[in-house]
C-alpha cells in the first residue's frame, strides 16, 4: 500500500477526534533545527466542514483490539486497515511543516497487540522527530490507556500536549458501549500526567534549563448524544476535570452515527446545537468565572436550546440586573449577555477617562443586541421594558411559537432517572486519591 | 483655509510631516500621501522633503509624549495602506499630543478608533497569513544557487495590506536553515531568507520574476498528499461551506495548494 492510501485511511480514522489546537506552547527552535511552536496557535486551513486544520492528524494504525460501539475503528467494523511506518510519519510531518501546511503533528493510534506495544511505537516516531530531525514544531500525542506510565511520562518530555479521551461521560455508558475499557485505565494516566505537569512546571520555573513536560497541557474529549447523560452531568464533569486534574481543554464531539449497534441511539443528524451550547458553557467556566451549578442544576439539567447559556442564566437571575456600565466591576461586566472578554476589557479601560453612553458602547464595538436589556449607562436604560423573565425571553428569542423549532425540540430530552445516571460512583482504584471519585462524579 | 502637507508615501515621509506639523506655528489642516492627494480649489498644498532626522525626532516625540504603543499603532496603521491613512494618523497624533500617555484609553473617540481599526486589520491579516502562506519547493537553476543549494521554498501572496515584512520574522525563526522567499505579487516585493540559519538573516527586496518558477522534484507528490489528507479529514455529516468561507475568505484561495483549481 502506498503512502497516499495509508494517509487517506489513517486520517479518515482520526477525524472524529475534534481537537486541532496548536496553542499554549512556546517551544523555541534549536541550533540547526526546524520549527517552533506559536503560543497563540495558528490555523492553516479550514475543511469543507468548516473545521480548522492546524495539525497533521493521523493514527499510527487503525488496527485495534478493542470493540467500542461508538468507534469507527472497532475490531468488528469492516473498514480498510493500514499502519504507517515511523519513517513515513516523520517524512510527512517534516515535508508538510516546511511547506507551512501544518503547525505540527497530532499522533493517535488504535491499540495494536497491546497498550505498551502501541505506546512504544508512538514514542519511537516522536523521538525520531525531536532528536534525529531536531523538529521543534507542535506535537500532540495521545496517551494510550493501560500503557505503563513510564512510557507515557517519557512521551510527555517530547510532546507539547497530551490527551486521553474519556469519550463516554459515565461509568454505565462505558460498560455498555466499551466493555473492554475500564475507568481506571482512562483516569489514572490523566491524573498522573496532570500531577507531573504541575511538578515539572515548578522545576522549570526555578531553572529554565529543566526539561519541559507537556507545556501546552492536557485535554480530553467527550462524545455528546451517544449516551443518555444530561448536560448537567457533562458540565459538572468538565468542571471537575479543570479543577482537579488541571486539564487545559475538554472537547465535545456531537455523536455521529458510525454503527448500527442497538445500544446506540438512532439519530439522523449529529446534535450540533447541543454541542455548541456545551462549548459556550465550557467557555463560561474557563474565562467568565461561572460555576457549573449556576448554568445547570438537577432541576434544570439541560442547557436552554433557544438561548445561549449566559443569557439563560441572566433571565433566571434578573435580580442581579441591570448592571451599570460605568461602575460595575470587571467580573460583573463579564456576566452581561453578549459582552465578551474583549468588550469587557475595553469598557473598563475607556470608562476611566470618559463616562460611557450607549453610542460610545457601539463605537467600542460592544454588541448591544442582547446586552441592551441588561445594562444602564449613567443610570439610563436603552429602552423602556418590563423587567421580568417572560417578557425578556420574548425580546431575546421572539414569541414562543416562533422558537427555532426542529433543533430546539429535538434537544429536549425527557428527564432521566437520576440514579441510573450517576457517574463513576463505584469504588475507585487504590492509587487514585480519594477525591478523584468526587472529581469525576461531579459530586462533592 | 489651512495647508495640506504632502509626503512621499514612505514611512519616513509621514513621520517628517508629523514632526513638521508639530513644530509649525500654523498647523496644517491635513496630511496626505502624494499618491492619493487630490488637488482642490481651496487647498494650499505644501510638499515636504523627507528627512530621516526629522523622522527620528517624530519617533522620539510619539514614544515619549504619547507611548511606545502609540508608535506601534502608527506604524501598523501606515502599513494598512487604507485610503487616507495619513489623515487618520495625523488626527490620532494630534489627539495623542493633547492627551499624552492616556490617549489610547479613549477607546470611544473616533480619532483613536480610526488608527486602532487599521492596526487591528493589519494584525488580523498578518496572523491569517502565518497559516495561509504555502511554500512550494522550486528549482533555482545553477545561476540562482543559494547557499550551495539549487532549490528554494517559494510562496506567492497578494495580501490587502503590506504585511510581508511582518510575517518574515516568524518564518525566519521557524525555518532558519532553509532558503525561502515570500513574494508579494501585488507590491512587487519579497521577503528573502538565505537559509544560513540564525533567525535574523532575512530582508525585504524589490523583485520581479520572469515566468513561474519550476517545481522541484517530489513537490507535486507532497501537494497531492496534502490534498488527499484534507479530503479524507472532512466529516460528511457536518459539511458547512459557509463556515469555511467565513474563516478563510475566498480571495486567499488562489494561492492555496488545497483550494486552487
Amino acid at each position: 500500500m502506498d503512502v497516499k492510501d495509508k494517509l487517506k485511511i489513517l486520517s479518515a480514522a482520526a477525524k472524529y477526534d475534534v481537537s486541532c489546537v496548536s496553542s499554549g506552547s512556546s517551544r523555541q527552535n534549536t541550533e540547526g533545527g526546524i520549527g517552533n511552536a506559536a503560543e497563540s496557535g495558528i490555523c492553516h486551513t479550514w475543511g469543507a466542514d468548516g473545521r480548522c486544520v492546524s495539525l497533521l492528524k493521523v493514527l499510527l494504525t487503525n488496527n485495534c483490539i478493542y470493540n467500542c460501539a461508538y468507534c469507527i475503528n472497532r475490531t468488528t467494523n469492516d473498514v480498510p486497515r493500514a499502519s504507517f511506518t515511523v519513517d513515513e510519519i516523520v517524512d510527512l510531518t517534516i515535508n508538510f511543516y516546511i511547506r507551512n501546511y501544518i503547525e505540527g503533528l497530532f499522533l493517535s493510534s488504535g491499540v495494536e497487540v497491546n497498550a505498551n506495544y502501541t505506546m512504544e511505537r508512538m514514542l519511537l516516531a516522536v523521538k525520531k522527530l525531536r532528536i534525529e530531525k531536531k523538529f521543534n514544531g507542535y506535537i500532540h500525542l495521545k496517551a494510550i490507556p493501560g500503557a505503563d506510565y513510564s512510557l507515557v511520562s517519557e512521551a510527555g518530555r517530547y510532546a507539547d500536549r497530551m490527551s486521553v479521551n474519556i469519550e463516554l461521560p459515565s461509568e454505565e455508558s462505558l460498560k455498555a458501549l466499551a466493555p473492554q475499557k475500564n475507568r481506571e485505565n482512562i483516569l489514572l494516566p490523566m491524573k498522573r500526567i496532570g500531577a507531573e505537569i504541575i511538578e515539572k512546571a515548578e522545576e522549570h520555573k526555578k531553572n529554565y534549563k529543566a526539561p519541559q513536560f507537556v507545556p501546552a497541557g492536557q485535554s480530553t474529549q467527550l462524545i455528546i448524544g451517544a449516551s443518555p447523560e444530561p448536560d448537567y452531568k457533562i458540565i459538572k464533569l468538565s468542571e471537575s476535570l479543570y479543577d482537579k486534574f488541571n486539564l487545559k481543554r475538554v472537547f465535545y464531539s456531537a455523536y455521529i452515527p458510525v454503527s448500527d449497534n442497538p445500544k446506540l441511539p438512532v439519530i439522523s443528524k449529529p446534535p450540533l446545537l447541543r454541542e455548541h451550547r456545551l462549548y459556550q458553557a465550557d467557555w463560561l467556566l474557563r474565562f467568565y468565572g461561572f460555576l457549573a451549578d449556576e448554568l445547570v442544576n438537577p432541576a434544570r439539567p439541560q442547557l436552554d436550546a433557544a438561548l445561549d447559556p449566559k443569557a439563560a442564566w441572566a433571565v433566571n437571575n434578573l435580580h442581579l440586573f441591570p448592571v451599570e456600565i460605568n461602575r460595575a466591576s470587571y467580573e460583573t461586566i463579564l456576566r452581561i449577555p453578549g459582552v465578551g472578554v474583549r468588550s469587557a476589557k475595553k469598557i473598563v479601560t475607556a470608562r476611566r477617562v470618559h463616562a460611557l453612553n450607549f453610542d460610545d458602547l457601539k463605537r467600542l464595538g460592544v454588541v448591544l443586541k442582547r446586552a441592551k436589556y441588561f445594562i444602564t449607562c449613567s443610570g439610563k436604560y436603552y429602552e423602556k421594558l418590563v423587567y421580568e423573565e417572560s417578557s425578556l425571553r420574548v425580546k431575546l428569542i421572539g414569541p414562543p411559537p416562533a422558537l427555532p423549532g426542529s433543533g430546539a425540540a429535538g434537544l429536549k430530552k425527557k428527564k432521566e432517572d437520576e440514579g441510573q445516571l450517576s457517574l463513576f460512583e463505584n469504588d475507585i482504584p487504590h492509587d487514585v486519591s480519594t477525591n478523584i471519585s468526587a472529581a469525576v462524579t461531579g459530586e462533592f | 483655509m489651512g495647508a495640506t502637507y504632502i509626503y512621499d508615501d514612505s514611512f519616513d515621509g509621514l513621520l517628517t510631516a508629523l514632526f513638521t506639523a508639530y513644530c509649525a506655528a500654523q498647523k496644517p489642516d491635513a496630511i496626505a500621501a502624494e499618491s492619493e492627494f487630490e488637488d482642490g480649489l481651496f487647498v494650499e498644498k505644501v510638499p515636504l522633503k523627507t528627512d530621516p532626522r526629522k523622522a527620528a525626532k517624530a519617533v522620539n516625540i510619539i514614544s515619549n509624549f504619547i507611548s511606545l504603543d502609540a508608535m506601534h499603532n502608527i506604524f501598523y496603521a501606515f502599513l494598512a495602506e487604507s485610503e487616507n491613512h495619513g489623515g487618520v494618523i495625523y488626527d490620532y497624533f494630534k489627539f495623542g499630543i493633547e492627551k499624552g500617555r492616556k490617549a489610547d484609553k479613549f477607546l470611544h473617540d473616533p480619532r483613536v478608533i480610526g488608527v486602532h481599526k487599521l492596526r487591528d486589520k493589519l494584525h488580523c491579516e498578518k496572523h491569517r497569513l502565518l497559516g495561509l502562506i504555502r511554500f512550494k519547493k522550486v528549482e533555482t537553476g545553477a545561476a540562482g544557487e543559494i547557499n550551495s543549494r539549487r532549490h528554494i521554498y517559494y510562496a506567492e501572496i497578494e495580501p490587502d495590506n503590506n504585511v510581508v515584512g511582518l510575517v518574515a520574522p516568524h518564518f525566519a525563526h521557524r525555518l532558519p536553515g532553509e532558503p525561502w522567499m515570500i513574494h508579494d505579487l501585488k507590491r512587487g516585493i519579497a521577503a528573502l531568507n538565505d537559509g544560513q540559519g540564525g533567525g535574523a538573516n532575512w530582508s525585504v527586496v524589490d523583485i520581479s520574476l520572469n515566468g513561474a518558477p519550476q517545481s522541484a522534484e517530489n513537490e507535486d507528490i507532497y501537494q497531492d498528499l496534502w490534498r488527499a489528507f484534507l479530503k479524507s479529514l472532512v466529516i460528511e455529516t457536518r459539511i458547512n461551506p459557509k463556515l469555511q468561507k467565513r474563516c478563510m475568505p475566498v480571495r486567499y484561495w488562489k494561492h492555496l495548494v488545497e483550494m486552487a483549481d
